[in-house]
């Protein structure tokens, strides 16, 4: 009797392990780190995939506030989550722009009605303000030398919103370069890093002689930021290039991301479905980052 | 006259309260030394808890996913152990919420899988040593050998250990399968059950022939029995089988057990830390401590200059790690030797070359697995009337000397 419950027993484990390994080997890998992907994706091509949970848009604050609610509540009807990139661009004609002045009264109000519009929706979003900040020189006029200034102006951003709405996370959305650490606001006023990194082969071999894969540009941002302990986002990331070129890249970064020792914080990423009107340096085509192979994203279906 | 289990459980119960006391008192009276790791705050249960006794409270705490912050810097990191002993302090949390899960798991759960060790080597024993004496005798060898206090702490051995002991003797017994349902929990508690069971499976097979009596070879051998017997034998890596499927379909990674060990420990298996591990153990007839590079990167020196332990230093630090383990484990193979015990001596090697091949840097510590070194050894010292207790005497000075050290936060073994 005790041997044959003894057989039985070692004959129950050899089916539940032989069941369990294969269907461990077979079954789709959902990601433990469960990962957000999202799109920019002015041109809706993305709007049937079920599968994105975010998607970010571009604002320049200040504007039409009808016109920023109709923007969130088509996003908000795809069930994805909002990242707004709020873009602080001078609204006082002839004033200097400094950050001193994005924190006078103009400001405040620009500022209050976009988390006034986020609170009457009841839906969590995520604001992005002065993305891309320590790439000085760059096409933004907040993206300058003043870091002390920005993280004031930053934290009067955040501040004000918190006033109006409790459904606001902030993303501190540098692009990654070795200087963003002077511009880092402090935990306090950060949920979310956001970074860049784009793949733009033309580009690349221009100005580092070899095409960098996801990994060569990503790594290194990735490692800067991973210090503060928040989550990360790749709030933007893309890749032109022919299609052949766009997979491979992707497949790589695909890989990469979904390891999970690789990048343990990064839990979301935005696909950048669009281009540049202009190219980076002069002597190249403009970037077109919409992808030409199917099925490469979203990353996991 | 037998030696009866309920006395040698007490026994267990008094050892452990004499341990838990003397550190105790000892932190009391000297709570710092700067050989402590990190900012873990000096307490009793650091002498029970340290080191990478924490790993496996911390699993069962929060997943195998673990945030760490080393110089202001926080990074997560994957702890992809097998999982027995993490379940073991999970699946036993019914204590009250006033009691710290530091001290359950420390403390509550590894005085169970002490006593279950205590149980186990009796049962061992009792297969081979008719003495009460000398069974009594062995037992105290074995529980004071220096490296034994990783007994009395949260490491793995305290299931691996007693499941070997009682696998050992089920297989001498010819209880094949019932020692194969217990050779399936190894596989969760450490991935050397695998070596573990082809050992195993070697004794079963030296077991038929020594026993096969009237029997041809083929009458033993080509059986529907033996077949199945030794296919049960598989059962052993299921454990990590199964951990590592589960590793698969949680974080879509086969290896993720693989890539903790070498993101934790820095340990890998191959060829370049085979020849690092042999290096290691002959350093000590030809130092060369820059390659020891491992000791190199703690930079021990200067965590020593304001110690007590002076003579804890580089070279203590090798003789105790790898050539003391090294001429006791030469000396006790000599010792099966001169018994005719070939199938021990080859048990103890293979065993201990597990942790050496895999350029662990404790190889002492592993040297409890091969417990026939152990045995035979105890049993030489108890057949000599004049050393008999001098040998008991400096085991338990070395053995408190270790534990001191380790629960002080030096690696010790």
């Amino acid at each position: 009797m005790f041997s044959k419950i003894i057989n039985t027993l070692i004959i129950v484990i050899c089916i539940l392990t032989f069941g369990f390994v294969t269907y461990a080997a077979i079954a789709p890998f959902t990601p433990h780190k469960f990962i957000y992907q999202g799109v920019v994706d002015d041109e809706g091509f993305y709007d049937g995939v079920k599968s994105l949970n975010m998607q970010n848009t571009f604002v320049a604050w200040g504007k039409n506030t009808a016109e920023f609610g109709k923007t969130l509540d088509s996003i908000i009807s795809k069930k994805r989550t909002p990242i707004v990139t709020v873009e602080p661009w001078g609204l006082v004609d002839g004033e200097n722009y400094n950050f001193q002045n994005l924190q006078g009264p103009t400001y405040k109000t620009a500022i209050e009605e976009i988390c006034k519009s986020i609170d009457q929706r009841g839906k969590k979003v995520i604001l992005r303000w002065g993305h891309e900040m320590e790439q000085v020189g760059s096409r933004y006029p907040w993206a300058s030398n003043d870091a002390e200034g920005f993280k004031s102006a930053y934290k009067f951003f955040v501040n004000t919103c918190r006033n109006e709405t409790k459904l606001a996370e902030f993303m501190w959305s540098p692009a990654g370069q070795a200087n963003l650490v002077n511009y880092y606001p402090g935990g306090d006023y950060v949920d979310i890093i956001g970074l860049s990194t784009f793949g733009y082969p033309e580009y690349e071999e221009k100005e580092f002689d070899n095409k960098l894969s996801f990994e060569d540009t990503f790594t290194e941002r990735y490692k800067r930021v991973e210090k503060y302990g928040k989550d990360v986002y790749l709030a933007e990331f893309g890749v032109a290039g022919d299609q052949d070129y766009q997979k491979k890249w992707m497949s790589q970064a695909k890989k990469a991301i979904l390891d999970p020792l690789k990048y343990p914080n990064l839990r979301g990423i935005v696909y950048f479905h669009g281009g540049d009107a202009k190219p980076w340096v002069e002597g190249i085509n403009p970037p077109n980052f919409r992808l030409q192979a199917q099925k490469v994203f979203p990353i996991v279906a | 006259m037998t030696l009866r289990i309920r006395n040698l459980i007490i026994l267990a119960i008094l050892f452990k309260l004499i341990l838990v006391s003397f550190f105790g008192l000892m932190f009391a009276i000297k709570p710092h030394y700067p050989g402590q790791i990190g900012n873990k705050p000096t307490s009793l249960i650091f002498a029970f808890y340290n080191q990478d006794g924490t790993i496996y409270q911390d699993i069962c705490a929060g997943g195998y996913q673990k945030k760490y912050i080393t110089e202001s810097k926080e990074s997560t990191m994957y702890m992809a152990f097998l999982p027995a002993l993490p379940l073991a302090i999970c699946a036993l949390q019914w204590y009250p919420a006033s009691i710290d899960m530091t001290w359950y798991g420390g403390v509550v759960v590894n005085f169970l899988l002490w006593l279950l060790f205590i149980v186990s080597i009796k049962y061992f024993l009792d297969k081979y040593y008719k003495d009460r004496s000398q069974i009594l005798y062995i037992i105290s060898f074995f529980v004071l050998f220096p490296t034994s206090f990783f007994l009395q702490l949260n490491y793995t051995e305290t299931i691996f250990l007693p499941l070997s002991l009682f696998i050992w003797r089920m297989v001498d017994e010819n209880k094949i399968r019932r020692a194969s349902l217990l050779g399936f929990l190894l596989g969760f508690v450490r991935i050397t059950a695998i070596p573990f069971a082809a050992l195993m499976w070697l004794k079963y097979n030296i077991n038929l022939i020594k026993h096969k009596k009237e029997k041809t070879l083929e009458q033993v051998f080509f059986t529907y029995r033996y077949l199945l017997d030794s296919l049960s034998f598989l059962l052993y890596g299921f454990g990590s089988v199964l951990t590592f499927a589960y590793f698969k379909y949680e974080y879509g990674d086969w290896n993720l057990f693989f890539k903790s060990q070498k993101d934790y420990f820095g340990r890998e298996t191959n060829l370049n830390s085979f020849v690092t591990s042999l290096k290691e153990i002959f350093a000590f007839f030809n130092p060369n401590w820059a390659e020891i590079s491992y000791w190199d990167s703690y930079d021990f020196s200067k965590q020593l200059q304001n110690t007590g332990f002076y003579f804890y230093d580089q070279m203590f630090r090798q003789i105790n790690l790898y050539t003391l383990p090294m001429v006791f484990a030469f000396l006790a193979s000599l010792l099966l030797l001169k018994k005719k015990r070939y199938y021990e001596l080859f048990y103890c090697w293979a065993m201990w070359l597990v942790p050496i091949l895999s350029s662990s840097n404790s190889i002492n510590r592993y040297l409890i697995q091969s417990f026939p070194f152990l045995i035979v050894t105890a049993e030489a010292a108890y057949g000599n009337k004049y050393l008999r207790f001098p040998v008991l005497i400096i085991v338990s000075i070395l053995y408190l000397l270790y534990f001191i050290l380790h629960a002080y936060g030096f690696w010790i073994a």
